[in-house]
């Protein structure tokens, strides 16, 4: 064996090490896609079927305008959980394999890590909703394709509010070390609080508030707005959900990322960082 | 500390007390002074949504003294539990110390546990800290890329270090194909990647064989004496330990029994035993008898006496006692006491010292 040595790297300004940390774990995501290509195939397909359900349920109740509606409501729901689910299934797999101790010994801020380890799949969340309307509009859906551009930012500014989830969710598998019961509530809560299937307006007043903290209903509604050619009546204007969406991101986000951080000191402290 | 004494009282090396001095002071890099690591249960209200891993508090470490200059290695010698891995952890900022003061190169492992891990490379034990269907660039490239090294860096270190651990015709083999003695060199390639001046390797010979194993722990005494590392081992296979002619901290229930070097552990500990061979299994009966008379401990195997000796370097007293029966003595050799006798009655002492005083 030879011997060859560098000498140590020097200090990193925190923007320099935010970008080569995302960098880091988006390439080592696509290596993992590289890795299973079929999941990624079949996750796909999976994703045909509700957009056919909604399509035959709207042909049997003869309403063409039921589908798109269902549809938009479907693709944000399904986009959002590809993202939810990624983290916390990525980070609970990183922590019982073993690989979440390399992770935390490298020299970057620790609140970066479950941002980093979700940004490949929010993009492919959004994907993912961008091919199931893309497949209903080959079913014969209509949308305004002006108004793409900006539905995008919604879904973006979604997304982003997700991942602010994502890193609560992440706090407590850092603790708890499941993070399957945060979600699964979440998203079953979200998909009827977030109105993916009919207008919130039909939830009882009672129970309507609860929809004004779930991002799904904002989000929902505004790429109903802006991509239906014949939008449902009321609501808010999409400016003002993306204005709602984005005080709720910079909040939950802020919070998300200090209750991440005290839970990994918590779980450094009791020893349960890996265990 | 006062490396290679032992205190009775308590089985550690009395530290300065005077908390960590600053890095180069004395080339010490790694300075710990009286670290302790109490693991507590978790909180009530943690238990609400998941089973606490203990019921009562656990000492792992308690008052650990230890100093590590550049250049030393110092190897942690200790049974299961005995708070090595524990240590370990507390250096890379995987958990953090009870009580007590520990500093790498002047900064302090619980408030500036970011710069250190930017100058320790950390080798697990376990082979589960690969990506193991990732290949040997992609692991050694993502964990390059958190340490703040370039693309174009990478390109050029990458091969480097592989070949550095034997590996350079693996760079694009997906590591689950890798034996388990080259996952264990990627590991230290991992730790090598960034060019650290201290490297934590928790049992780095676990799982290669003994020529493979012959050969990293050469190349860690070749880095060692090269770069002037500071270097903290761990292992169970105590002919290595030797073989690395480094400093040893015996630890046991998370205190320190013994630190300084080997030699002055055999020094004051080894009492080797000699072995006579004899013409005759008669012969080496009247042998033995003589001795036994003399107060020596012997056992007889066949032609041979084996007698232990009073002190260190008794062989001319025992030989001596032998009187006209040394000319029926064909052959002489001294045994050393193996290394694992040694500490373990390092170990005995201490125990039978604390026994006494409580």
């Amino acid at each position: 064996m030879t011997v060859t040595y560098t000498p140590a790297i020097g200090r990193r300004s925190l923007w320099r090490k935010s970008v080569e940390t995302c960098a880091a774990y988006i390439r080592i995501d696509l290596v993992e896609e590289r890795m299973f290509p079929a999941t990624t195939i079949l996750r796909y397909a999976a994703v045909v079927f509700p957009v056919l359900l909604y399509f035959f349920q709207g042909t049997f109740l003869h309403a063409r305008d039921t589908f798109v509606f269902m549809l938009l409501g479907a693709s944000v729901t399904a986009g959002f959980q590809d993202a939810l689910t990624a983290l916390t299934n990525r980070l609970q797999f990183a922590q019982e394999r073993g690989t979440l101790e390399t992770y935390l010994v490298e020299p970057v801020p620790w609140a970066l890590i479950p941002i980093a380890m979700n940004l490949w799949r929010s993009f492919t969340g959004t994907v993912m909703a961008c091919f199931m309307v893309a497949f209903g509009c080959l079913l014969g859906a209509h949308i305004d394709w002006r108004s793409i551009p900006l539905a995008l930012v919604v879904f973006a500014v979604g997304i982003v509010a997700c991942n602010a989830i994502g890193t609560l969710a992440a706090s407590f598998i850092i603790l708890f070390k499941r993070g399957e019961p945060v979600i699964m509530l979440y998203s079953l809560a979200a998909a009827v609080l977030g109105g993916t299937l009919f207008p919130i307006s039909v939830l009882p007043p009672w129970i309507r508030w609860v929809s004004y903290l779930v991002p799904h209903s904002y989000v929902i509604s505004a790429e109903r707005r802006l991509l239906m050619v014949d939008p449902p009546a009321g609501g808010l204007s999409p400016w003002a959900s993306i204005a709602i969406l984005v005080v709720f991101c910079v909040v939950v986000l802020t919070v998300g990322l200090i209750v991440f951080d005290r839970s990994l000191k918590l779980a450094r402290r009791l020893g349960i960082l890996s265990i | 500390m006062r490396k290679g004494v032992i205190e009775p009282a308590a089985g550690i090396v009395a530290g300065s007390g005077s908390g960590p001095p600053p890095a180069d002071a004395a080339g010490e890099v790694i300075v710990l002074s009286g670290m302790t690591k109490v693991y507590e249960p978790t909180p009530g209200w943690m238990r609400v949504l998941a089973r606490t891993h203990i019921k009562s508090s656990v000492v792992a470490l308690d008052g650990v003294d230890l100093t590590v200059r550049a250049g030393e290695i110092c190897a942690i010698v200790g049974p299961n539990g005995a708070g090595k891995t524990t240590l370990f952890r507390i250096l890379v900022g995987l958990t953090t110390a009870t009580s007590g003061t520990g500093a790498i190169a002047g900064l302090d492992v619980g408030r500036d546990s970011e710069q250190i891990r930017q100058i320790v490379g950390w080798m697990p034990s376990e082979d589960r800290s690969l990506l193991m269907r990732a290949t040997c660039r992609e692991n050694l490239h993502l964990h390059g890329r958190l340490q703040g090294m370039s693309r174009a860096a990478l390109r050029a270190r990458i091969p480097e270090v592989l070949a550095t651990v034997d590996l350079a015709g693996h760079v694009d083999t997906v590591v689950a194909g890798l034996s388990a003695g080259m996952k264990a060199r990627l590991r230290l390639a991992r730790a090598l990647l960034p060019g650290p001046r201290v490297l934590i390797l928790d049992e780095p010979t676990g799982a290669v064989d003994p020529i493979a194993a012959h050969g990293l722990l050469n190349l860690i005494t070749a880095l060692v004496r090269r770069e002037r590392l500071a270097v903290l081992i761990s292992s169970h296979r105590l002919e290595e330990i030797e073989a690395l002619r480094s400093q040893a901290l015996l630890m046991d229930k998370g205190r320190v029994r013994y630190f300084g070097d080997l030699d002055r552990l055999r020094e004051e500990w080894e009492r080797p035993r000699l072995e006579l061979v004899l013409d005759s299994p008669g012969a080496a009966n009247r042998v033995a008898a003589d001795l036994v008379a003399q107060g020596v401990e012997t056992t007889v195997d066949g032609c041979s006496v084996r007698c232990g000796l009073r002190t260190r370097d008794g062989a001319g007293a025992v030989l001596a006692a032998l009187g006209p029966t040394i000319r029926e003595v064909r052959h002489v050799r001294e045994i050393p006491m193996p290394l694992r006798d040694l500490i373990a009655r390092a170990y005995l002492r201490d125990a039978n010292v604390e026994g006494g005083q409580t």
